[in-house]
């Protein structure tokens, strides 16, 4: 008995040391063998990362006016793994979200392949529809919560507006469907408009919901910062409008249009034809999409001139009084004949080379200056560089070196051929003569805000160089403002109430297979006002315009464009106009008259 | 003798029966208080999230409007509007620059022959004639 008692407390004994073992040894496994597994296991069922989406900032114009912003949107998801009655979801979804029953039936019904069942499953994250209003997502889950339709959520999203569609839209570009700029300062300002996205890890329950107490890490969103633009908006739609005023016209291949403010290099316009809506891109022609004013080149022909003769004056060569024997209209130069467009002159002073747009006249003040004193002044004037304007795709233009001249080029250099200079060089070099010989930096950004409207970084102006002394820029501007009068080239331009300076040109067009198009010309003015002060400068170049009787000239086609635009632009400026220059014709002292009679 | 011997057999132990009563108590209520601090902690839990919601409801819906405000507000959607209402009910008519003047402040309320007092010699344009389009 003794002896059976003991075997049996020793059996028992032994198969509990046994269980207790594999017990023990199965916790070893779970607790210490397989830690990481189960706790990285349980941390992706309960704890998720949360993404806290920041907002993009704005694009607005100098006075505030919006450019770009966001609409926030909802994009409608459906877990068909804990959706009970998807035909009754369908109904729901297809009546608000305006979609086919069917296409929505369907989407629900997809099916993937789920790992730890191995095995098809109804799939737990389906797209239904993007950008969706807000309004029409708080009905539909409305809707869905009366009914007690499980299985929908919404996800926050934001679309890009562009409230004024095409105006401005070299200037503003746009966004990819990843939110980040492709083009103008939607790209260029990319890292101050994106912001940060924020998250917050917390845990949810067995039936997936966030349990708010036990959030854990979290970082707000840090919302991008609104970028203010130096374009006056109010400018720029007179701008657009002339601008359309002249393809309905001309239809030209393209148009462009600048203005800017002399004294700080602010851009206050910058338009472009063709153009395209900034909500509506698809299908959109890459020509349409070029910001020209700073992505293509042209020869600048005539405006050029003041280079040439700014560059002669500082350098005491002549003076403006000097005479340049114009040959009456034919120059022979190395073998080649150069020719002054209307009419033949004999001498003329410097002054009057400028004003008369005489061709020989500046090609023997580059044969003076010699290639390499002309070419330092085109460098200085900033031609063959980039303005480094916050605009991306920015082309330097082309400026041969000297030793790369043929034997003619110093008399085609001076009078703006065998240049490649882009439409915001030509306006920047104007700009300077304007300014007095100071090149201002031309901007585009005046400064970046934060969404309380506190600056966060200012673009004050900046002084490139002194390009000429202010003497200088003084007998140019002496010449430009007399290029606008009957004896110039470009009485358009003339502004009634404003004394008005600027050079017009009128080169023909390079072809791409070298040489010149027949026929074709590119026209411009560049000018500002008042002469005296400059508020204002603009550049207006009309691309092969079809102008029909019209001769196509810089003075006659693109001249009275920028006479309309300044005159507008003077009165919305509020400038007080000078009676000193109220010289045109009175249309209703015309009419007294004939009363009177 | 046998009386005092029943009498101590019979001691009931109150003060312990008190003081486990007591901590059973304090335990039974510290449990529940936890118990319903926890929930307490889940029901504020779901009002943040609540609120929380609505704020960004309501951030969302003002943004919204804001957007839809400047679109209709810009100058290309006035634009389109001024051309439906020339066909519309409100007719509107440019006034082109050539129909603008300007008149000098001194010339304003002299016995002048025309209409208004200003005289035709201070009207003057305010658009150069050579601009073409007018």
């Amino acid at each position: 008995m003794g002896v059976s008692s003991r075997k049996r407390a020793f059996w028992i004994g032994a198969v509990a040391a046994v269980i207790f073992t594999g017990v023990s040894l199965r916790l070893v496994d779970l607790q210490v063998a397989r830690h990481e597994y189960y706790s990285t296991l349980a941390l992706e069922k309960h704890s998720a990362r949360q993404v806290i989406p920041a907002r993009r900032g704005s694009i607005t114009d100098a006075t505030g006016e919006m450019l770009a912003t966001n609409e926030p949107v909802k994009t409608v998801i459906v877990d068909a793994s804990i959706t009970k009655r998807p035909d009754e979801l369908a109904e729901v979804l297809a009546r608000h979200l305006q979609m086919p029953q069917d296409v929505v039936r369907q989407k629900i019904a997809r099916e993937v392949w789920s790992a730890p069942r191995e095995s098809m499953s109804p799939s737990p994250y389906i797209v239904i529809q993007r950008e969706v209003s807000e309004f029409t997502a708080e009905a539909l889950m409305k809707e869905l919560g009366q009914r007690r339709i499980r299985g929908v959520s919404l996800e926050q999203d934001f679309i890009r507006v562009y409230p004024n569609g095409s105006m401005l839209c070299h200037v503003v570009g746009f966004m990819n469907r990843a939110g980040a700029g492709v083009e103008g300062v939607e790209r260029e300002m990319q890292q101050w408009l994106s912001g940060h996205d924020g998250f917050r890890y917390t845990e949810r329950d067995r039936t997936g919901r966030e349990m708010v107490a036990f959030r854990k890490l979290e970082r707000p969103a840090r919302d991008g910062s609104n970028v203010r633009l130096t374009i006056d908006l109010a400018l720029q739609d007179i701008v657009e409008t002339e601008m359309d005023a002249v393809v309905a016209q001309f239809r030209p291949k393209m148009a462009t249009c600048i203005l800017m403010r002399p004294s700080t290099g602010e851009i206050l316009a910058m338009v472009n034809r063709p153009h395209y809506n900034l909500n509506q891109r698809d299908g959109v022609p890459d020509e349409a999409r070029k910001n020209r004013a700073i992505m293509d080149m042209i020869e600048p022909g005539s405006t050029f001139k003041l280079v040439t003769t700014a560059a002669a004056l500082d350098c005491k060569l002549v003076k403006p009084d000097t005479g340049i024997y114009c040959e009456h209209g034919k120059f022979t130069y190395a073998g080649t004949t150069l020719h002054d467009s209307h009419h033949g002159y004999g001498e003329l002073t410097v002054h009057d080379v400028l004003v008369k747009s005489s061709n020989i006249g500046v090609a023997k003040m580059g044969i003076m200056l010699g290639s390499h004193q002309l070419y330092d002044y085109i460098k200085r004037f900033g031609f063959g560089e980039r303005t480094e304007i916050a605009l991306p795709g920015e082309i330097r233009g082309i400026i041969h070196p000297t030793h790369l001249w043929s034997k003619i080029s110093i008399t085609h250099v001076p009078m703006g051929h065998e240049v490649g200079a882009t439409p915001l060089q030509v306006i920047s070099a104007m700009s300077t003569v304007a300014n007095r010989g100071a090149m201002m930096q031309p901007q585009i950004i005046s400064s970046i805000v934060d969404a309380t409207g506190k600056i966060e970084a200012d673009y004050p102006p900046v002084e490139v160089r002194r390009v000429i002394p202010t003497e200088v820029a003084e007998m140019v501007v002496s010449a430009l403002k007399e290029v606008v009068s009957k004896k110039g080239t470009a009485a358009a331009a003339h502004v009634p109430g404003f004394e008005v300076a600027g050079k017009t040109g009128t080169a023909q067009k390079t072809s791409p297979n070298g040489g010149y198009e027949h026929g074709k010309y590119v026209v411009s003015f560049a000018g500002f006002l008042p002469a005296d002060k400059p508020e204002l400068c603009g550049l207006v170049l009309i691309d092969d315009a079809h102008t029909g009787n019209i001769p196509n000239y810089g003075g006659t086609v693109a001249a009275p464009v920028f006479s309309r635009i300044a005159t507008r632009a003077m009165r919305y400026l509020n400038k007080t106009p000078s009676p000193e220059f109220l010289k045109v014709p009175n249309p209703l002292a015309k009419a007294e008259e004939r009363k009177s009679r | 003798m046998i009386h005092n011997r029943r009498r101590n057999e019979n001691l009931l132990p109150a003060a312990k029966i008190v003081l486990f009563s007591f901590l059973i108590l304090v335990l039974g209520a510290g449990g529940l208080y936890y118990v319903n601090a926890k929930n307490e902690v889940h029901r504020f839990g779901e009002q943040k999230k609540q609120l929380e919601r609505e704020i960004l409801a309501t951030v969302n819906r003002d943004e919204m409007i804001l957007a839809r405000i400047a679109m209709l507000s810009s100058y290309e959607s006035l634009r389109k509007r001024q051309q439906q209402e020339k066909e519309a009910f409100a007719k509107l008519v440019p006034v082109s620059d050539s129909a603008l003047v300007r008149i000098p402040v001194g010339a304003i309320g002299g016995n002048a022959s025309m209409a208004g007092g200003v005289r035709a010699s201070d009207v003057q344009a305010v658009s150069n004639p050579q601009s073409g389009r007018q």
